[in-house]
């Protein structure tokens, strides 16, 4: 699809010019090399913001999980904070993040069984459902699973993206995305696009990765 | 046109092949733990036992997870680093756990006595568990009953080194304030020991082997946590805040200002037996915050060295007490408050701040 969006590019914007065959063969292929070299360094996805001139998008992203999954990690990871200083979180917190010409608003509410009914309060106009998953705690991964097939059959979510963090892949009994995924019938999910990232938001990698795929998705969504 | 791409009679075939371009695309991308070395979780976990002692010694564990589960009569020590620790199913089970970057979680346990330095403190479906805690954030319990706290008294000859490992400081313990998600009104899920309470009473030493080893003591003369008391146990009217700043931004002012800190209240300790020690706080103060409390600009100058370490005293002629012995040892550069009206507001400036600090 890149690949495609890049050809159509490159003939819309130059070809017209052209008359003359021989010097248009090698023209584009200049032409067509700094496009190249700029597509790898920015991302065709930076490429295509420059030329869109609507002003930044702002997203509601809703970060839920289970207590000490690690949102309030993952939320400071993603504001480029220190993380080694943090407390369980008993109401919630927000923050704005900028993100590839995004701003993301993410709500982090905390996961103690007591509050998690109190998470609905929060899913009204939310662009993108972020569900983090401590993926060294086995002992409640049936736990996090239930938690998730509710939030993904609460009417005011419904084909809202979701984005599962496997969260603490650092630790020793951390468990891989996919094992996750299959674990908690990932597949199964028709109704919506979703992804399964493997991070530690302590160190902050794989959390980047996760956010790319947000705003393709957004991308994708608004086209 | 597209021809000009897929056609090996074009240049652009063979400047940009697409082959090469997808695969680089789909190649999955690598992480660290992709690549690090393979563990074996038994290492890291102690399981299914009973009536056991069981012993992990610095270097055992090295700031990795570590799994407690299903364990009964058993007494169980951590002096490592650990990343985080969860206790699961455990019953008449002792346990000290060094310290943890991250979480103690303790789940589904009953009549356990707990000792434990860490960033984060959580217990969930408990009951009957009494820890004594250094907690560098606000403790919490859910659907937990029976609980009884008090501050942690401990040293070992690895435990200054492990501390900095896991950036936790000693000076900054917040044992005593508990947050309860599931109150029962007209009921207190926890309680707090009182000032005459033993750690060994809960949480018995090791053997004489280990003992001399680790140079390990769990009593309140050698601890290298302050004992301190909380805020409920102010008994006298007169309260003084003393704060010590770095003199530096180097590790040798922070060793200093920390140096200091113990120094004046091991002074106290020895020699005024009715003077206590109510909390104690270490927190980034910015210059705004730092006016409200002293009133003064005049030490703005030391804020960017450093965290702040903030003690409260509480007991007859603390001020003058406290006063003296900065001026005597010359424990500089310090701040002493002064009685005056104004002073509770700037004791509970002073926690105020540290708990906006604390939140995100």
């Amino acid at each position: 699809m890149k690949r495609n969006i890049e050809r159509n590019l490159l003939f819309t914007l130059f070809i017209p010019r052209h008359k003359n065959k021989n010097l248009e063969n090698c023209e584009l292929t200049a032409v067509f090399y700094f496009l190249k070299i700029s597509y790898i360094n920015m991302g065709l996805l930076s490429l295509l913001k420059k030329l869109r001139s609507n002003p930044e998008q702002e997203l509601r992203i809703l970060l839920l999980g289970l207590d000490n999954a690690g949102k309030t990690t993952l939320l400071k990871s993603l504001a480029s904070e220190d993380v080694s200083h943090i407390t369980p979180t008993q109401g919630f917190n927000i923050k704005s993040v900028q993100s590839e010409g995004f701003k993301l608003n993410v709500w982090d509410i905390g996961g103690q069984r007591k509050i998690r009914p109190y998470w609905r309060n929060y899913f009204e106009n939310t662009d993108v459902l972020i569900y983090v998953i401590d993926s060294a705690d086995r002992k409640r991964f049936d736990e996090t699973g239930e938690e998730l097939s509710e939030l993904l059959a609460e009417e005011k979510l419904i084909g809202v993206p979701v984005l599962i963090f496997a969260n603490k892949q650092d630790l020793m009994n951390s468990a891989r995305a996919s094992e996750i995924a299959e674990g908690l019938n990932l597949h199964t999910i028709r109704d919506r696009p979703w992804n399964i990232q493997a991070c530690s938001a302590l160190n902050g990698e794989g959390v980047k990765d996760g956010l790319n795929w947000i705003s393709k998705n957004i991308q994708r969504k608004k086209k | 046109m597209g021809c000009l791409f897929t056609s090996p009679y074009s240049p652009l075939y063979y400047l940009f092949p697409q082959n090469s371009n997808q695969s680089k695309e789909e190649q999955p991308k690598v992480y660290s733990w992709d690549i690090r070395e393979k563990v074996d979780p038994k290492d890291y976990s102690i399981e299914n036992q009973q009536n056991e002692v069981i012993i992990k010694l610095p270097g055992s564990i090295n700031g990795m997870q570590f799994i407690i589960q299903n364990l009964e009569n058993c007494v169980v020590y951590l002096f490592d680093n650990v990343a985080q620790v969860s206790i699961d199913d455990c019953k008449n089970c002792k346990f000290f756990i060094g310290p943890s970057k991250g979480s103690v979680f303790i789940r589904d346990c009953s009549d356990c006595c707990l000792a434990a330095v860490c960033q984060q403190f959580r217990t969930r479906d408990c009951r009957r568990i009494n820890t004594f805690l250094s907690c560098g954030t606000q403790p919490i319990i859910e659907s937990s009953t029976y609980m009884k706290f008090a501050c942690l008294t401990v040293n070992y000859a690895q435990l200054p080194e492990q501390l900095k490992n896991s950036r936790i400081s000693v000076f900054n313990n917040n044992w005593n304030n508990i947050h309860d998600f599931t109150p029962v009104p007209g009921e207190q899920n926890f309680s707090f020991f009182n000032q005459n309470t033993e750690l060994v009473d809960y949480v018995p030493l090791p053997d004489k082997f280990t003992c001399n080893q680790l140079k390990l003591f769990f009593s309140k003369a050698q601890t290298l946590i302050p004992l301190s008391v909380g805020p409920t146990s102010r008994s006298n009217n007169e309260s003084v805040l003393v704060i010590f700043f770095s003199p530096d931004s180097t590790g040798n002012g922070l060793e200093m200002q920390e140096s200091q800190a113990s120094r004046l209240i091991n002074e106290i300790r020895a020699n005024y037996s009715d003077i206590l020690l109510i909390q104690t706080k270490r927190y980034e103060l910015s210059e705004l915050s730092a006016e409200n409390i002293f009133k003064t600009k005049s030490f703005n100058n030391f804020l960017k060295n450093g965290p702040i370490i903030g003690l409260e005293f509480n007991g007859y002629g603390c001020s003058q007490r406290c006063q003296d012995l900065v001026n005597s040892l010359s424990l500089k550069p310090s701040f002493v408050s002064e009685p005056s009206p104004s002073l509770s507001h700037q004791i509970d400036a002073f926690y105020n701040f540290a708990d906006m600090q604390m939140s995100v």
